[in-house]
């Protein structure tokens, strides 16, 4: 069932239908939440948080945009507000699922700093920027679709994302072999 | 060309974001230049590295659906005077955000609803002010000057701002009933 035929249901009454849309895009916002505030429980929150004001607000919600769209809007905006409250006090969770098990100590430690490193680097972006890098690189997105959920232009999500990966680039450059030009 | 100036060129290339012609200028230059052909192996093995951040496993949150709570609602909230403005937020019904205005050096927020939760207002009025680039720009060089995290700020109007704020807004009011 597409987007915009759940929503119509669920504001029909078919309440518990809102469901498909928390499935079918809680892993997406969890990552996106995740590169943001690198903390676990932080991350599981703002899914949550998202998803309780999209759904109260649905009737709101009148096609304009994609539902994704829209959702993503409110998700980064409870994000960039919690980034703004400096509520992001821890950085990169110790998650012992994320360690892997078949790797030597010396292996796992190297991976760990590495991890640290990435993390750190990607902190270090100013959140839009953030955002616009996971948006593109990871999942990626067209800058149009970045630019709307943003409501920028296109020109300054293409200027946002390239900036992102030059820091990138400068941030890592103990872990990355080469030269310039 | 500087060593930025090609760095970023290499960026926009990996982007997909030249023209045919830049993009074979390119390709020829690459061809020849050994250097440059390290720094976009660099870019993407920074690229790469990226995935060393990936998220931690996750099984997904627990739901539940409520019926949303419907309350009368009607609450005022302040924001400082950022590079902030007036921003009158007028929504009836949940159908439309029927007035919205902004106006220099002002920071006041005004949200109504009938069926909104004060934390609902508060976060309807914030993505409000965030789909507004000029007023997001105005709040960071606020934030940037004055150091200070305006949201922790906003609250609840005490009485004498509240009439303070009254007066303002039957003020503005009028002026839109007259314009």
């Amino acid at each position: 069932m597409q987007d915009h035929e759940v929503i119509e249901r669920v504001k029909k009454g078919d309440a518990d239908l809102f469901e498909i849309l928390v499935r079918r895009y809680e892993g997406r916002l969890f990552a996106l939440a995740w590169r943001m505030l690198h903390n676990r429980a932080d991350a599981e929150d703002a899914v949550q948080e998202a998803f309780v004001k999209a759904y109260r607000a649905l009737n709101r919600f009148r096609g304009d945009a994609r539902f994704s769209t829209w959702l993503y809007r409110i998700a980064l905006n409870h994000i960039l507000n919690k980034l703004r409250k400096g509520s992001r006090l821890r950085r990169a969770d110790l998650d012992p699922d994320r360690m892997e098990s078949h790797l030597s100590p010396t292996q796992a430690l190297r991976q760990r700093k590495l991890q640290l490193a990435v993390a750190r680097a990607i902190d270090e972006l100013p959140p839009r920027q953030r955002a616009i890098f996971h948006m593109r690189y990871e999942e990626e997105r067209s800058h149009a679709e970045i630019a709307e959920i943003f409501g920028i232009s296109e020109g300054a999500s293409k200027a946002s994302y390239h900036h992102a990966v030059i820091k990138l680039r400068e941030s890592l450059e103990g872990f990355v072999t080469g030269s310039g030009s | 060309m500087s060593e930025d100036s090609f760095r970023e060129k290499l960026v926009r290339y990996l982007d997909g974001q030249l023209d045919a012609s830049e993009r074979s200028e390119l390709e020829r230059h690459l061809k020849k230049c050994y250097g440059c052909r390290k720094e976009l192996e660099a870019l993407k093995a920074t690229l790469v590295l990226t995935s060393a951040d990936a998220p931690p496993r996750f099984t997904g949150i627990e739901w539940q659906t409520s019926a949303p709570r419907r309350v009368r609602w009607w609450r005022w909230v302040w924001a400082p005077a950022a590079a902030a403005a007036l921003i009158l937020l007028a929504i009836f019904g949940g159908d439309a955000v029927l007035k919205r205005e902004v106006e220099a050096n002002e920071g006041w927020v005004v949200v109504e609803d009938d069926s909104l939760s004060a934390d609902e207002g508060m976060e309807l009025a914030v993505m409000l002010i965030s789909e507004d680039d000029e007023l997001v720009q105005g709040i960071e060089s606020y934030e940037e000057t004055v150091s200070a995290d305006i949201y922790s700020e906003i609250d609840e109007l005490t009485e004498e701002e509240e009439a303070a704020f009254m007066g303002l807004l039957e003020e503005k009011l009028q002026e839109m009933e007259r314009s």
